[in-house]
């Protein structure tokens, strides 16, 4: 494996995107998960796509157009969900399907031979381009730093935001700031996993690190590196089985999550058989 | 005369459009220890979120220590519900009651220094609950957690304190603790203003009382009569005190009858 990877750069390029995955789901991922964030996440995923169309129609870097698009859905779902009540379900869902439905048309308006639709709905993390990587490394340090940086105010604002607002924090700042990190997220995650899988990648290693440990920090270092691990087992795994790579990756980081919750759910049940 | 809190004509209505408070006058000079008891619904919670700008007020002025919220943030300090929390997020006690020692201005790299960390600590030792400072606070009891919000506000040493139904589903142990704590803050000058269902209970504790549905009823000594209970609870008696009305109510007397 090891003269493989020296070989052959999609593999090298394919480990190094795993590795800015993984960051990204540890950190954000863990925020969702605990916020409870997912369908949004899931609505900005989906109507970015009708940024990648607008890209192809525009005839520019479509990864322009997608993070403006992500980051204006981001925005707005945020608003839906602060001032929608009931309702805001219905329209995330409504915006959900509508992006998808302008991306198609927008590729069909599109000038030229159509891209791979397919290669943006489930991604392939084995045709990561250079530029792609250079615009994943700045998104995942940007989204690490901001996180890094203002750790114990992130920590304050998502655990209890009106009181964040009472102790003089700009609380709306903090909430737009944090839906624009997602949005970035998605398109750091869209190449690898596709917008249909990236969810998975985003949900399945936090949730995993939650049954290991309560401590925030440690929560997001330990989902960084089971999604480090189970991808490069995924990798592995597809490489030797001749099998969709990005496919493999998600089918093992949700395993994994299934396997540790049985596994922890079994040894609460019953704790002197776990220990013996 | 100068009030800690002076609250003028003051009217919210609820994101439905229906009418929550009304024309609510309230003025509390330092030192008061104010129970605010009233029916469910009655605006006891949106009076107090009305006040932190937590919601929206249609009409009326709120002054903290005769200026407006923002500048006297740092002298308030406000209990929340315990209910309304996600006890599943992952934070553990002593940062819970850190994260109001945090200064106003965003730092890059905050870190809690010794000042901030003893501040807290002896928040808690207040509550009693030290010794469970670095517990997750999933793992802490209704009354536990409960006492816990209330040393996240007296981190802030804060002159006012406000509370919304401290005692709410505590036990009976948290409880007393609480009661004591605030009778002990307000001896030592600390303002309390403290929304309560259990009317039996804050009537002999507190220096005066406040009645609010949808209008206030009634604002004086915690000595109630029949108008005033009738008044804000119509024939839903059975609301007040868990079935236990009429050890708020003075004795009937024989003449009366």
């Amino acid at each position: 494996m090891i003269n493989t990877i020296l070989q052959y750069t999609f593999l090298q390029h394919a480990i190094v995107a795993i590795i800015f995955s993984s960051i990204v789901c540890g950190i954000i991922g863990v925020i969702i998960v605990e916020k409870k964030l997912i369908l949004m996440t899931g609505g900005i995923a989906h109507t970015a796509y009708g940024g990648v169309g607008l890209g192809y129609l525009l005839q520019v870097n479509p990864m322009i157009t997608t993070i403006i698009v992500a980051v204006a859905a981001a925005l707005g779902i945020g608003e839906v969900q602060n001032k929608g009540g009931k309702q805001s379900d219905i329209v995330i869902a409504m915006l959900w399907s509508l992006g998808m439905a302008l991306g198609i048309v927008f590729i069909a308006m599109a000038p030229g031979y159509p891209p791979n639709i397919s290669s943006y709905l489930f991604g392939n993390i084995l045709a990561v381009s250079t530029d792609n990587l250079i615009a994943m490394f700045i998104l995942t340090v940007v989204i690490l730093s901001i996180v890094v940086m203002f750790f114990n105010y992130w920590k304050i604002f998502l655990f209890d935001r009106e009181f964040a607002s009472l102790i003089g924090l700009n609380t709306k700042k903090f909430e737009r700031i944090l839906f624009i990190l997602i949005a970035l997220s998605i398109i750091v995650l869209m190449g690898a996993f596709g917008i249909i899988m990236l969810i998975a990648m985003l949900c399945a290693p936090a949730a995993t690190a939650a049954l290991y440990t309560d401590n925030f920090k440690s929560r997001m270092i330990i989902a960084s590196l089971i999604g480090c691990l189970t991808s490069l087992i995924g990798l592995y795994l597809s490489y030797t089985l001749n099998i969709a790579a990005s496919a493999t990756i998600v089918i093992c980081a949700v395993v994994n999550y299934l396997v540790t919750y049985i596994y922890k759910a079994k040894k609460q049940k019953n704790p002197t058989k776990a220990s013996n | 005369m100068d009030y800690i809190l002076d609250i003028e004509h003051l009217s919210v209505r609820y994101k439905e459009g229906n009418l929550a408070l009304s024309d609510v006058t309230i003025q509390i000079p330092r030192g008061d220890y104010l129970g605010i008891i009233g029916p469910n619904g009655g605006g006891k919670s949106t009076l107090i979120k009305s006040m932190l700008n937590l919601i929206d007020h249609q009409k009326g002025t709120i002054k903290f220590f005769g200026k407006d919220l923002k500048s006297s943030l740092n002298k308030i300090g406000y209990v929340p519900q315990f209910s309304s929390f996600d006890k599943n997020f992952p934070i553990s006690a002593r940062e819970v009651v850190l994260t109001s020692t945090v200064e106003k201005k965003v730092k890059l790299f905050q870190r809690y220094n010794k000042k901030q960390i003893a501040d807290a600590n002896e928040a808690m030792e207040k509550v009693g609950i030290l010794n469970l400072a670095d517990r997750q606070i999933k793992s802490l009891s209704g009354g536990e957690f409960q006492r816990l919000l209330i040393a996240r506000a007296l981190a802030l040493k804060p002159e006012l304190l406000l509370l919304d139904e401290p005692t709410a589903s505590v036990d009976s142990h948290s409880r007393s603790v609480i009661y004591d704590l605030l009778d002990k803050l307000n001896q030592e000058g600390t303002t309390i203003l403290m929304i309560s269902h259990d009317t039996m209970a804050i009537s002999s504790k507190v220096k005066h009382i406040a009645c609010i549905s949808e209008n206030l009823v009634y604002h004086g000594t915690p000595h109630l009569d029949e108008n005033i209970v009738e008044h804000l609870y119509g024939c839903n008696i059975d609301l007040l005190g868990h079935g236990i009305p009429h050890r708020v109510l003075p004795e009937h007397d024989k003449e009366g009858m």
